[in-house]
């Protein structure tokens, strides 16, 4: 494992505009290589938009935001999509995938984007997919699945190609609870394997027991909550 | 997967919306092209219907109508000349070749165009086609008959078969009534197919034209006890030879240079009033007065293409809505602004490319079974040649537009997915 933090923000100020209180000021928030951490927070209370900022999706006014090591400011879009296609695994709440492409597509759909498409990676998928136990599904249309067996495959999706960072948000909310425990036993697992950081949000605090480290949004946090803005 | 992978997936799972937007462009470009080829076409037919003509000699009038009445069929007689002025003009030095016609009479409807044999050798048509036989030959008795194409299908005329003739042209005026059923004429030729006015003509001589209306000086039938018969007509007709009067002269130079010149001492030098003009100049003339026509027939073309732009550009516009959470998934995997944008602008190329492609297909499936039947019923030869200039510049108009159009939405659904992170809500 290296020494370089997997995520960190220093003096990180966000606002959507100018006009705007700032949504977000956090000083200081680093997750380690490899470290598990449970972000909590209510809902509103913007989880979403820092894991915007986090997958370089979002800018921050000030400050700054090294993901993996780099500095997402100094890159330019387009690199920051590519540096998010390459290096972040993503997982929904719900609705994380292409409805016209099947199963196995949708698990290959990144590293597709991202021109990794080779047969390591395929046979990587269809490991993760059996690993999910959705391999007999591999070739089904998505619209076939149910919520559980969708984000199992978002999961393989986020998984396939070794992303240093692993980021889902609430991806368990939609799951009834027997699907939730074996959903996050399997993820953990699967992270644990390929050492892979995970940045879990939720405001569920009945699932922090399983995480390294757990992190309140409002204790790093100081901004003034938002009275109108959601997420 | 690749991006054009990602938009031919995502455009089959719109393929309903689609394809309905595939069918309207793909029809207009249909009927882009066909009525560009059928305007061609209309237009070479036209513009071919006699040529290596240098200049037509009738009685004065308007130069348009004696075009109209000497190689259209259209419209009545605007008077004639003396044949002696058809004399002189053969006599000419610069002059190649003169053929006299007279015209007046109609066979069913069909105008009954009185000439020489040496009709037959000089007339040209769409360039250097002369007149060729699919039976028969050129008549040789005065009682003999050589028919048009269509004149000879549209009856089931053979060679052989008797016909008689009618007094008058049967258009606008009305048949006559008045039938000249004291001589029989026998098929002794049909000519091939030309697409010009020449397949909906009978060819008679011009002694037979003199003989039969022998007795008719005022315009009015002789009395039944003075008319002549059938033998009668015949003897008349090698008795007295050529009329007095005819219709006009077709008239060929030796030179092209000295067709001007030649124009000007002709109308010039005669005793009587007479107007030539140059067939080529008389054709473009009246092809402006169908220039209204052929810009209609391209502006609805150009109006139904862009009502299939604009169906293209609808649907993918409104499958903006119903794509967002897909560009907030694509856009969390790493899809940045060309990716985004290819997606839509591929899509919509596609669109019009397959559009195009089944378009020209249609029209041209529909030339390769239809020339034949268009040129049997109205005489439009349609050339099933590539397409000319015209199309080439609409066609890739259509696919600047269409990139054009799937750039539009393309923009905006990358708007869209910045401004929306990673926070959809359905």
């Amino acid at each position: 494992m290296t020494e370089r933090p997997a995520i960190q923000l220093k003096n990180a100020m966000f606002r959507y505009s100018s006009a705007d209180q700032p949504l977000l000021e956090i000083k200081s928030f680093s997750v380690d290589s490899g470290e598990k951490v449970f972000l909590r927070g209510p809902s509103g209370s913007g989880k979403t938009t820092l894991l915007g900022l986090i997958a370089g999706l979002h800018q921050v006014n000030q400050g700054e935001v090294l993901v993996l090591g780099h500095d997402l400011a100094k890159l330019s879009g387009a690199a920051r999509d590519r540096f998010r296609g390459k290096n972040l695994g993503y997982i929904f709440q719900m609705f994380n995938l292409i409805p016209y492409l099947s199963v196995l597509e949708n698990v290959l759909v990144q590293v597709g984007l991202s021109g990794r498409m080779t047969a390591q990676t395929v046979g990587q998928a269809q490991d993760l997919l059996s690993q999910l136990g959705m391999s007999q599904w591999a070739k089904e249309s998505v619209s076939r699945l149910s919520v559980g067996q969708q984000q199992r495959v978002a999961a393989a999706r986020a998984l396939v190609g070794n992303p240093g960072l692993l980021i889902a948000d609430e991806p368990t909310s939609a799951l009834d609870y027997d699907a939730r425990d074996a959903f996050l036993d399997t993820l953990f697992s699967l992270c644990t394997k390929l050492k892979t950081t995970l940045l879990f949000v939720s405001h569920d605090p009945s699932l922090q027991k399983h995480f390294d480290r757990v992190v309140e949004l409002s204790s790093i946090n100081s901004a003034q909550p938002p009275s109108g803005r959601v997420s | 997967m690749s991006v054009l992978g990602l938009a031919l997936r995502s455009l089959w799972h719109r393929r309903l919306i689609m394809g309905l937007s595939l069918l309207s462009i793909s029809l207009s470009v249909a009927l882009l092209v066909g009525v560009e080829r059928v305007r061609d076409g209309v237009r070479s037919s036209f513009s071919g219907s006699i040529s290596k003509t240098d200049l037509i000699v009738g009685a004065p009038g308007g130069n348009v109508e004696l075009l109209l009445f000497s190689v259209f069929n259209i419209g009545s007689g605007i008077g004639g000349i003396g044949y002696e002025t058809y004399e002189r003009i053969r006599a000419h030095g610069d002059v190649a070749w003169a053929v006299p016609f007279s015209l007046g009479d109609s066979f069913r409807g069909r105008r009954v165009f009185g000439t020489t044999r040496e009709y037959f050798e000089h007339f040209r048509h769409h360039g250097d086609n002369a007149l060729t036989f699919q039976a028969g030959g050129v008549f040789e008795s005065p009682l003999d008959v050589v028919l048009g194409a269509e004149v000879a299908k549209a009856f089931g005329l053979k060679m052989g078969d008797q016909i008689s003739l009618e007094h008058g042209v049967g258009d606008s005026s009305g048949f006559s009534g008045l039938k000249h059923d004291n001589a029989r004429f026998e098929v002794v030729g049909v000519l091939n197919v030309t697409a010009t006015p020449v397949d909906q003509s009978v060819y008679v001589s011009l002694a037979a034209i003199e003989a039969i209306h022998a007795g008719w000086e005022d315009g009015a039938p002789p009395p039944a006890d003075e008319a002549l018969d059938a033998s009668e007509v015949l003897q008349y007709a090698l008795d007295h030879g050529e009329p007095e009067v005819i219709s006009g002269v077709f008239v060929g130079a030796h030179s092209r240079l000295k067709v001007l010149s030649l124009q000007r001492e002709l109308v010039q030098d005669a005793d009587e009033p007479l107007l030539a003009i140059l067939p080529g100049v008389a054709l473009a003339e009246l092809w402006k007065n169908f220039g209204f026509f052929e810009q209609a027939l391209r502006l609805i073309s150009i109006l139904v293409m862009a009502v299939g732009l604009s169906s293209v550009f609808g649907a993918l516009y409104a499958s903006l809505a119903v794509r967002r959470r897909e560009m907030a998934i694509l856009r969390s995997l790493g899809a940045g602004f060309s990716q985004i944008a290819s997606l839509f602008v591929l899509e919509a190329l596609f669109v019009s490319l397959v559009a195009t492609a089944l378009g020209m297909g249609l029209v041209y499936f529909a030339l390769l079974v239809g020339a034949p039947l268009l040129l049997r019923e109205t005489g439009v030869m349609v050339a099933l040649t590539a397409p000319g200039s015209t199309e080439a510049l609409a066609l890739g108009l259509l696919l600047v537009l269409g990139t054009v159009v799937g750039f539009i939405p393309a923009v905006k659904a990358y708007r869209t997915a910045l401004s929306d992170g990673l926070s959809v809500r359905l």
